[in-house]
């Protein structure tokens, strides 16, 4: 439920990794959003973080090769794992997507974090976390239905029949 | 009160001494002194912070930030604040402004969870950039 039209929200979602981890390694984390039946979730970014577990700290992988995927509801969104080695490395460790990813009612966003080896040890090496900042907006939606009309999303759906 | 509408403002809160040898939830209220008939939006936020006993930027990295207007948290859930200082210019723009109404405190709480048994003593220091406007 928003407290303001619209609310920034960030999710930050945790991905601990044991040095023992072998290349294929993956961590699912699951974020909430806890938006109304008429609010939807727009994210317009992604920040990726690293640090040694426990301390806190950064380090230095080499090479490390991190790949995330992004589900939202049932589906990848975008469709494919995408490389967040760069993004950590990148000065702004942020990404922009081209248009918003759009998380509706009772979607939950599933945020999954690979390791893929990606150099010549076949284990992390270290206890790597990997944290995951989604930034995004929740708003309620906006609905073109008829004056009066009850029953959307039928009542839009026969509302922009008339308009087209 | 604003001098000027809309007037540009920019509030920081440090937290100091933060021991990263224990857990700690640590909260500073920022006082808006804004008019009943005023708002203030805020755009953006910076963290930064520094070693207490060297001042050279500090290593820490693991801790979150809340952020909370009146009784509510707005942001909904606590958020990385490690990779906002880990940026070049240490910055995030939120999506759209938090908006502060009058009598609202706005609260900012540092969380770390972790406990490093080499960690330093850091001073951490919160930036948020707003303008504080009329409402018409």
């Amino acid at each position: 439920m928003a407290n303001q039209n619209p609310q920034p929200e960030i999710y930050t979602t945790t991905h601990a990794f044991a040095s023992a981890a072998t290349a294929g390694t993956q961590n699912i984390q699951t974020v909430f959003t806890n938006q109304n039946s008429s609010e939807e979730v727009r994210i317009y970014s992604i920040a990726v973080n690293r640090f040694v577990t426990g301390i806190g700290e950064g380090m230095i992988l080499p090479d490390a090769d991190f790949t995330a995927r992004i589900k939202i509801g049932n589906s990848y969104v975008p469709s494919q794992a995408f490389d967040i080695s760069s993004v950590m490395a990148s000065d702004s460790k942020t990404i922009v997507f081209p248009t918003p990813i759009l998380v509706l009612f009772q979607q939950p966003i599933s945020v999954e974090v690979a390791w893929n080896g990606g150099y010549s040890g076949s284990q992390v090496g270290q206890d790597v976390t990997v944290k995951i900042t989604l930034m995004a907006e929740l708003s309620t939606a906006q609905v073109a239905c008829a004056p009066g009309e009850m029953g959307y999303p039928q009542s839009a759906d026969s509302q922009m029949r008339r308009n087209v | 009160m604003v001098n000027q509408d809309p007037q540009p403002e920019i509030f920081t809160t440090n937290f100091n001494s933060v021991d990263t040898q224990a857990k700690n939830t640590l909260r500073n209220v920022i006082y808006t002194n804004q008019g009943h008939a005023e708002q203030v939006l805020l755009y953006a936020m910076k963290v930064d912070g520094v070693v207490s006993s060297t001042g050279v930027e500090m290593d820490f990295q693991d801790f979150e930030i809340t952020i909370s207007v009146g009784a509510n948290n707005i942001p909904t859930y606590a958020f990385d604040g490690g990779v906002i200082y880990s940026m070049r210019d240490k910055t995030i723009s939120f999506a759209c402004p938090i908006a502060i109404n009058f009598k609202q405190p706005l609260i900012i709480t540092f969380t770390n969870s972790n406990e490093n048994p080499a960690g330093a003593t850091n001073n951490i220091t919160i930036t948020l950039i707003g303008e504080t406007m009329i409402l018409k």
